[in-house]
C-alpha cells in the first residue's frame, strides 16, 4: 500500500514538473508584460486560438456522431471495413498531415493538376489560414470521438430505442433525445481529446500557417525569448482551464446520472436504411477518401517522387527508428494504461478531490505543446536528476506527461461503468485480489484497457518534439526520420518513413478492433 | 356487442426466426376496455407477440388491425411510432437521463383525445392516480423498483394509446409487492377504460389481470376464454397444468362416475362405460387424513401461510397434491390417507384434450 | 476464459513481431549504413578512442553518413542528438555548464552567437583554414558550408528582364500577392538581422510592412516556398540557394521544374551569405576529438560531399563548387560580418512589432 501511495505521489510530481518549470521562466514575465494581454494582437491570436479549438470539436463531433450512428446502429455493408479504416486518420502525425494536405489542396497541388490535366482550369481556395487548419485537424482528430461514440453506443441500452420508438418518435427523434443523452459522457471524453489537441498542435498550424497560441510559443523558443514563451504557456493553460473544467464537471455530473446496462448483443436489432443505404455509403465514402485515401496516396506520391530502384528504397529504411517507434510506444502505452488503473482503483473511490485536482494536472499535460514539456524535463533533470537525463527514462516520463490523459480516460470510464460489485462478489467467494484481478475484473476492464493503449500507442508512436529533445543521443524514431528527411526535401525517405510508421500503428489498432469483436461473439455465445 | 368496435383484430400471425416457428398462425380478438392475459411458460412466444404487435418485429405472414386501421398486413406496415400502442416493458426502459416528469411527457400527445382518457385533464392527474406525483423531479436510479413501474406505466399511458401492452411489468419486482401492485395497476386501467394486453409467465396474475386469458405454448395458442371458463374449463392438459396446478390421475368410466385409486367421483362429460379417462384434480379436490395405514405418504409440503400444499406419493407411485388446513402439520414421510372430495363434476382428458 | 485465451494468442502475434523487428534492426545496423562519400584515404589519424557526443541542427540524413565515416576512420564512440538548431541552442541554455555536448553544428551563425558565452575558442589551424567572413570574430566557431540567401523564382511566369535588383523592387505592386517568405525560418531571421545591421531598424520594419502590404505569403519554411514556386503557385520567394536543386534533379530530365535561383547584385541584406557552423563548448568533456571531428568536417572530404549531396559552397580552397551553382566570386556578397548576425531575438522582436510574427 505503501509502496502504491509512492508511486501515485511520484507521479502527481511528475505533472507538476512543467508547472514548477513554467512558473520559475514565466510568471515575472507574465505580470510584466500584462499590458500586452489587452493589446489587438493578443486578442486576434486568442480569438483564432478559440474558434480553432471550437471548429474543429464542432466539426469532429458532427462527423463522428454521423458514422457512429451509420456503423453501430445502422444495417451497413462493410460496417467492419469501415471501423477499422476510420481509426486510421489518427496515425498521421498532424506535421505530416499539414504537408500533405497542401500537397493535395493547395493553390497549385496535385487537385489542381488534375483537374488542370483534364483541361479543367479552376482556382483552387487558399489553403493556408483557418479554413486549411480547420479543416486538415478536423480530419486527422475525428477518430478520436469516434471510437468513443462507438464503444459508448455499444454500451447504451437499445430498450430505449424501442421505449422511444412506442412513445411516437421516429428513429431520428430517438436517436437524438434518447441515444445521445446517454452516449454524452464519451461524447465529452473524445472531444476533449480533440480539444486539447488541437490547442497544443504545432505541425498542421504551422504548415497551414494559421497563428495560434502554440505556434506563437514555438516561434518565441526559435527567437531563444524563454520567459515570453513560457508566460505564453502559462496563458495557454488559462484558456484550456475553462475547457477543462467543463469537461470533467460534465462527465462527473454524467457518470451519476447515467446508469449504463450492457445491452444484450444478440439482440441487437440495427436500423434499416433501405434505399439511404447508397447514400450513407457515399458519404462515409468520402469521409475515407479525404481522411486516409488521399494522404496515403499522397505519401506514395511522395515515395515515387524520386526515380529510385525498389533495393534503393529499402535501402532508406532505417529499422532502428522502426524498432525504437515501437518499443518506445508500447513501453508508453504499457506504462500508461498501467498507472490509469492504479489511480483510478486506489483514487477515485476514496478521495474524490484528488481525483479531480489529478484529472486537471493529467489534461494540462495534454494541453501543453511537447516543445514546452520537454524544456521542463530537461530544465528538471539537469539540475536534480543528471543521472536520467538523455536516458529512456525521461524521455518515457515527458510521452507519459503528455500522453496520460488519453490512456486515463477510457480506462477510468470503463472502470466506473463496471462498478465494484464484482470484486465485491469475488472477494467473498474467497478470492485474492489478485485472481479477482486477472480472473474477473482484466476482462471486464479490457475494453476501457484496449483502447486506452490504442490511444496512447498511436500518439506516442507519431510524437515529435519530445522525443527530439528528451531522447538519448544516437536514437532515432520514424518520427524524427520523416521530420528530418520533409526537412531536407528527401521526399523518398520521408513517404517510406510515414509508410512504416502507418504499418506500425496498424498493428495495435487492428488488434484492438479484432479483440473487441471476439469479445462481442463471446457474450453472444454466452446468451 | 356485436357491432362494437374491435379495439385490436389479430389474424393469421406467423413468425419464424432462423426456422424456428416462434409464432404460428395466431389470431385472436380484444373488446374495448378490455385486459387480456397473455400467459405461458417462458419461451412460449409471449413477447415475440408484443413485439410484432408493436412493429419492433415484422412478423412474416398475418394481419393486424388496431380499432379500424391496418397497422400490418401483406402491404402495409405501419412504423413503430405510428400505431398508437403504449408498452410497458419487462425492466421498464426509462430514460436514464430524464426526470421523472420528462420522462412522463416525452411521449407524443393525440391530437384528438381519445373518449376513454377524457377524465385525465393533465399529466399531474395521471401523475397523482399513479401515486408517483412526489416523485416528480427524481431520476430512475433514485426510484425504487415499484416506483420505476408505476412511472414506465404513466409513460405508457400519457400518450392515451388505443392499446396498452405490459410485458411482464412485475417480474422484476418482490412479490409481496406485487399483489399491492396487481391490484392498483388493475384498478387505474379499469378507471381509465383501457384495452390492454398483459403479459405474465404466473397463472395466480393472469387470473387476477385478466377479463380474459390467452394460453400460449410454443407459438400456439391453446386456449382463449374467461379467466373463469379457462381455470374452471381448459381445453387441454397443458392449460389445465399451468393454469390451476392440476394433477391427472387415471381412471375407469363406470356410468356417469369415475374410478380412481383414491376413490370414486363424479364426472362433467359423457364418456363411455368401460373408457379409461385421465381425470383433473386440483388440490383442493384432495383430502388427507393422518392414518397409520394410508394409501399414501408425503413427500413434500409447501406452507403458504393459511394453508399446506402437500405433495402426496400414492401407492401406484403417481404424486398428487392436496391443499390442507395450516393446523394440520404433518412431516414429511407420515402416513396419510387420501381421499378425493371434488364436490362438484370433474372434467376428464383423453390424449391431452378435454372429452 | 476464451476472451484471455485470445489475448494471450494477439499478445503472442505481437511479441513475435517485435523479435522480428528487433532482429531485423540488428541485421542491418551493421550493414545498411548509406555511405555516399567517395572512398578516398585521408590523412591518418591518431586513433584515439575514446567519445564525442555531438548536438546537430542539420538534419541526420544529410550529415550522418560524415559522421558514420569520421567514427569509421577515428574508431571514435560518436552520439548525436538531431533537433532544430534553433531549439537544441535553447537546449543548450538551459543545460548550462552541465551540458553532455561537446560540438554544437548548427545550420547559422545566429544558432551558434546566441550560446557564444558557452563556447570555447578554436584553435588557430582550424581557424586559418577557413577565409575571414566565413567564421567568428572572436575565432570561437568557423563555417562548415556556404549557402546564399537567393530568390526563387518561376521561369513561366517571370521573364528576364523583370527580375527585381534589389529587395526593395520586391515593394513594386506587380509582385502583390505573387511573393512567398518563411518568418520563422532562422535562415530568414538571419537576414532580417543582416538587413537591420546594414539598413537600420526603420528601413528594415518598413521594408518588411511593404511586403505584408504586398501581400506575402507565409510559409513554414523554405522547401514548400522552393516547391510553390516551381509550381507557380507563387511566383518568387525568399529562400537559400540550396534547396532547388533537389527538386530539379528530382523532376528528372529536362526543364521539368520551374524555377530558378536569381541572386541579387545589389550586395545589400539580399545577397547574404551565410555558413552552417560549428564550435566546440567549454565545457565539452572530449575537446580533442570535437577538434579532430571538426578537422574532419573541413577537410577535402567532406567539403566534396557537401558539393555533392546538398550543392552548398565549400569554404576550403581546392574544392570546386557544383556545376549548377553560381561561383562564390561572382555574388555580390553582403557587407557584413557573420558574427554580427546573433541577434536573432532583436530581429524576431522587430517582425513580431510589425506583426509579421506572433507575438
Amino acid at each position: 500500500m505503501i509502496v502504491i501511495k509512492f508511486i501515485i505521489y511520484l507521479i502527481i510530481f511528475l505533472f507538476c514538473i512543467p508547472f514548477i518549470y513554467l512558473f520559475q521562466f514565466g510568471i515575472s514575465n507574465l505580470f510584466s508584460s500584462i499590458n500586452n494581454l489587452f493589446t489587438f494582437y493578443y486578442f486576434q491570436l486568442i480569438f483564432n486560438t478559440i474558434a480553432l479549438v471550437l471548429s474543429v470539436t464542432f466539426t469532429t463531433i458532427v462527423i463522428s456522431l454521423f458514422l457512429s450512428w451509420a456503423t453501430e446502429i445502422c444495417k451497413l455493408k462493410f460496417a467492419k471495413l469501415w471501423r477499422i479504416l476510420l481509426i486510421f486518420p489518427l496515425v498521421i502525425p498532424s506535421y505530416l498531415a499539414g504537408y500533405l494536405f497542401i500537397l493535395f489542396y493547395g493553390t497549385k497541388g496535385e487537385i489542381y493538376q488534375l483537374l488542370n490535366n483534364f483541361g479543367i482550369s479552376v482556382d483552387m481556395p487558399d489553403v493556408y489560414g483557418f479554413w486549411g487548419a480547420w479543416l486538415c485537424l478536423s480530419l486527422i482528430c475525428f477518430p478520436y470521438v469516434y471510437i468513443n461514440l462507438s464503444t459508448g453506443l455499444k454500451l447504451v441500452d437499445r430498450k430505449l430505442e424501442d421505449a422511444s420508438r412506442v412513445l411516437g418518435h421516429n428513429h431520428f427523434q430517438t436517436f437524438f433525445r434518447i441515444i445521445f443523452p446517454n452516449i454524452k459522457n464519451s461524447l465529452f471524453a473524445g472531444s476533449i481529446l480533440v480539444a486539447l489537441y488541437t490547442l497544443s498542435d504545432f505541425g498542421a498550424v504551422s504548415a497551414l500557417q494559421f497563428n495560434t497560441f502554440t505556434l506563437a510559443i514555438y516561434t518565441k523558443y526559435r527567437s531563444f525569448d524563454f520567459p515570453g514563451a513560457a508566460s505564453s504557456a502559462l496563458i495557454l493553460i488559462l484558456i484550456s482551464m475553462p475547457i477543462i473544467f467543463y469537461f470533467i464537471k460534465m462527465s462527473v455530473f454524467n457518470s451519476y446520472k447515467i446508469s449504463q446496462k450492457t445491452s444484450n448483443f444478440s439482440n441487437l436489432k440495427l436500423f434499416d436504411l433501405k434505399q439511404y443505404e447508397i447514400l450513407v455509403q457515399l458519404v462515409i465514402f468520402f469521409i475515407v477518401l479525404t481522411s486516409i485515401f488521399i494522404p496515403f496516396l499522397m505519401i506514395f506520391n511522395l515515395i515515387l517522387r524520386t526515380d529510385i530502384s525498389f533495393v534503393k528504397t529499402l535501402d532508406l529504411i532505417k529499422w532502428s527508428a522502426v524498432f525504437n517507434t515501437f518499443s518506445g510506444a508500447t513501453i508508453n502505452s504499457i506504462l500508461c494504461v498501467f498507472i490509469s488503473l492504479l489511480l483510478v482503483l486506489n483514487i477515485s473511490k476514496k478521495n474524490n478531490k484528488l481525483r479531480l485536482v489529478f484529472e486537471n494536472l493529467m489534461y494540462f499535460g495534454y494541453t501543453l505543446p511537447g516543445l514546452v514539456i520537454a524544456l521542463a524535463f530537461v530544465y528538471f533533470s539537469i539540475n536534480y536528476f543528471f543521472s536520467i537525463y538523455q536516458t529512456w527514462i525521461i524521455l518515457i516520463s515527458g510521452y507519459t506527461v503528455l500522453f496520460l490523459s488519453a490512456g486515463y480516460a477510457p480506462v477510468r470510464t470503463n472502470v466506473d461503468l463496471i462498478g465494484d460489485k464484482y470484486t465485491v462478489v469475488s472477494k467473498s467467494l474467497g478470492k485474492s485480489f489478485y485472481s479477482t484481478f486477472t480472473n474477473i475484473l482484466f476482462p471486464l476492464y479490457l475494453p476501457g484497457i484496449l483502447k486506452g493503449f490504442l490511444n496512447v500507442f498511436i500518439l506516442t508512436a507519431k510524437e515529435l518534439p519530445v522525443t527530439l529533445i528528451l531522447a538519448p543521443l544516437n536514437f532515432y524514431t520514424l518520427s524524427t526520420v520523416i521530420w528530418d528527411n520533409l526537412e531536407e526535401a528527401n521526399f523518398s525517405a520521408a513517404g517510406i518513413g510515414s509508410f512504416l510508421l502507418i504499418l506500425i500503428i496498424s498493428i495495435p489498432t487492428y488488434l484492438s478492433v479484432h479483440v473487441e469483436d471476439i469479445k462481442i461473439k463471446f457474450s453472444k455465445t454466452n446468451k | 356487442m356485436k357491432n362494437e368496435i374491435k379495439d385490436l383484430i389479430v389474424s393469421n400471425l406467423s413468425l419464424n426466426f432462423d426456422q424456428n416457428i416462434i409464432i404460428d398462425n395466431i389470431s385472436f380478438e380484444l373488446e374495448k376496455s378490455e385486459i387480456l392475459a397473455l400467459v405461458g411458460p417462458s419461451g412460449s412466444g409471449k413477447t415475440s407477440l408484443i413485439r410484432c404487435l408493436t412493429g419492433l418485429e415484422n412478423p412474416d405472414e398475418g394481419e393486424v388491425v388496431i380499432s379500424d386501421s391496418i397497422v400490418f398486413s401483406d402491404s402495409v406496415n405501419i412504423p413503430i411510432e405510428k400505431r398508437d400502442i403504449g408498452i410497458v416493458f419487462q425492466d421498464f426502459a426509462l430514460f436514464p437521463h430524464m426526470t421523472v416528469t420528462e420522462n412522463i411527457s416525452y411521449g407524443k400527445k393525440n391530437d384528438k383525445d381519445s373518449k376513454t382518457l377524457s377524465q385525465i385533464s393533465s399529466l399531474t392527474d395521471l401523475m397523482l392516480m399513479c401515486g408517483i406525483y412526489h416523485l416528480r423531479d427524481r431520476y430512475p436510479d433514485e426510484l425504487s423498483g415499484g416506483e420505476q413501474q408505476r412511472v414506465a406505466l404513466a409513460r405508457s399511458l400519457a400518450p392515451k394509446p388505443k392499446i396498452l401492452l405490459m410485458d411482464e411489468p412485475f417480474s422484476n419486482l418482490d412479490p409481496g409487492f406485487r399483489m399491492q401492485l396487481r391490484m392498483e395497476v388493475r384498478r387505474i386501467l379499469k378507471y381509465l377504460n383501457i384495452t390492454c394486453i398483459f403479459v405474465t409467465h404466473d397463472q395466480q396474475e393472469a387470473l387476477y389481470m385478466g377479463d380474459r386469458i390467452l394460453v400460449l405454448n410454443e407459438g400456439k395458442i391453446q386456449q382463449i376464454d374467461r379467466n373463469t371458463d379457462v381455470f374452471q374449463n381448459p381445453k387441454n392438459e397443458f392449460v389445465a397444468e399451468f393454469i390451476g396446478l392440476a394433477d391427472f390421475i387415471e381412471a375407469k368410466v363406470i356410468n356417469n362416475h369415475a374410478e380412481t385409486e383414491i376413490g370414486k367421483v363424479e364426472i362433467k362429460t359423457k364418456a363411455k362405460s368401460g373408457e379409461s379417462v385421465n381425470i383433473m384434480i386440483r388440490p383442493d379436490d384432495v383430502h388427507i387424513n393422518k392414518t397409520k395405514n394410508g394409501n399414501g405418504f408425503v413427500v413434500s409440503r409447501e406452507y403458504r401461510g393459511m394453508y399446506y400444499i402437500y405433495y402426496i406419493k400414492l401407492d401406484s407411485g403417481k404424486v398428487v397434491k392436496s391443499l390442507s388446513s395450516h393446523i394440520n402439520d404433518y412431516n414429511i414421510g407420515t402416513k396419510v390417507n387420501v381421499e378425493l372430495k371434488p364436490g362438484h363434476p370433474l372434467i376428464c382428458f383423453q390424449n391431452k384434450v378435454i372429452i | 476464459m476464451k476472451i484471455l485465451c485470445q489475448i494471450y494468442k494477439s499478445m503472442f502475434f505481437a511479441t513475435v513481431l517485435f523479435v522480428l523487428l528487433i532482429s531485423c534492426s540488428l541485421e542491418t545496423e551493421a550493414t545498411g549504413v548509406i555511405n555516399e562519400v567517395p572512398v578516398e584515404v585521408v590523412k591518418e589519424t591518431e586513433k584515439s578512442k575514446g567519445n564525442l557526443v555531438i548536438y546537430s541542427g542539420r538534419k541526420e540524413s544529410l550529415i550522418g553518413p560524415v559522421i558514420d565515416q569520421f567514427k569509421s576512420i577515428s574508431g571514435i564512440n560518436i552520439e548525436v542528438k538531431y533537433g532544430t538548431s534553433t531549439e537544441i541552442a535553447a537546449q543548450l541554455i538551459l543545460e548550462g555548464s552541465k551540458s553532455p555536448a561537446d560540438v554544437f553544428y548548427a545550420q547559422d551563425p545566429g544558432s551558434l552567437g546566441s550560446v557564444i558565452d558557452m563556447l570555447q575558442q578554436l584553435s588557430p589551424d582550424l581557424l586559418e583554414k577557413i577565409p575571414a567572413w566565413a567564421k567568428s570574430d572572436k575565432g570561437k566557431w568557423i563555417g562548415i558550408s556556404g549557402r546564399a540567401r537567393t530568390l526563387v523564382y518561376n521561369t513561366d511566369n517571370v521573364k528576364a528582364s523583370d527580375l527585381p535588383k534589389t529587395l526593395n523592387d520586391l515593394c513594386d505592386a506587380k509582385w502583390k500577392g505573387r511573393m512567398g517568405w518563411a518568418p520563422t525560418n532562422s535562415s530568414f531571421q538571419t537576414m532580417i538581422t543582416a538587413m537591420r545591421k546594414i539598413w537600420g531598424e526603420d528601413k528594415t520594419k518598413a521594408w518588411v510592412k511593404c511586403m505584408m502590404a504586398n501581400d506575402v505569403k507565409v510559409y513554414p519554411k523554405n522547401t514548400p516556398q522552393v516547391e510553390a514556386a516551381g509550381k507557380a503557385e507563387i511566383d518568387i520567394g525568399l529562400v537559400n540557394h540550396y534547396y532547388l536543386y533537389k527538386f530539379i534533379l528530382d523532376a528528372g530530365e529536362g526543364d521539368k521544374f520551374k524555377a530558378r535561383n536569381l541572386h541579387l547584385e545589389s550586395g545589400g541584406p539580399g545577397s547574404l551569405v551565410t555558413v552552417s557552423s560549428i564550435g566546440i563548448l567549454s565545457t565539452a568533456k572530449n575537446k580533442d576529438n570535437a577538434h579532430q571531428f571538426i578537422d574532419f568536417m573541413i577537410s577535402k572530404l567532406v567539403q566534396n560531399y557537401f558539393v555533392n549531396a546538398t550543392r552548398e559552397y565549400p569554404l576550403i580552397e581546392d574544392v570546386d563548387i557544383h556545376p549548377l551553382l553560381t561561383p562564390l566570386h561572382e555574388i555580390t556578397k553582403a557587407n557584413i560580418s557573420l558574427s554580427d548576425l546573433a541577434d536573432i531575438q532583436g530581429s524576431a522582436k522587430l517582425l513580431q512589432e510589425v506583426g509579421a510574427l506572433p507575438k
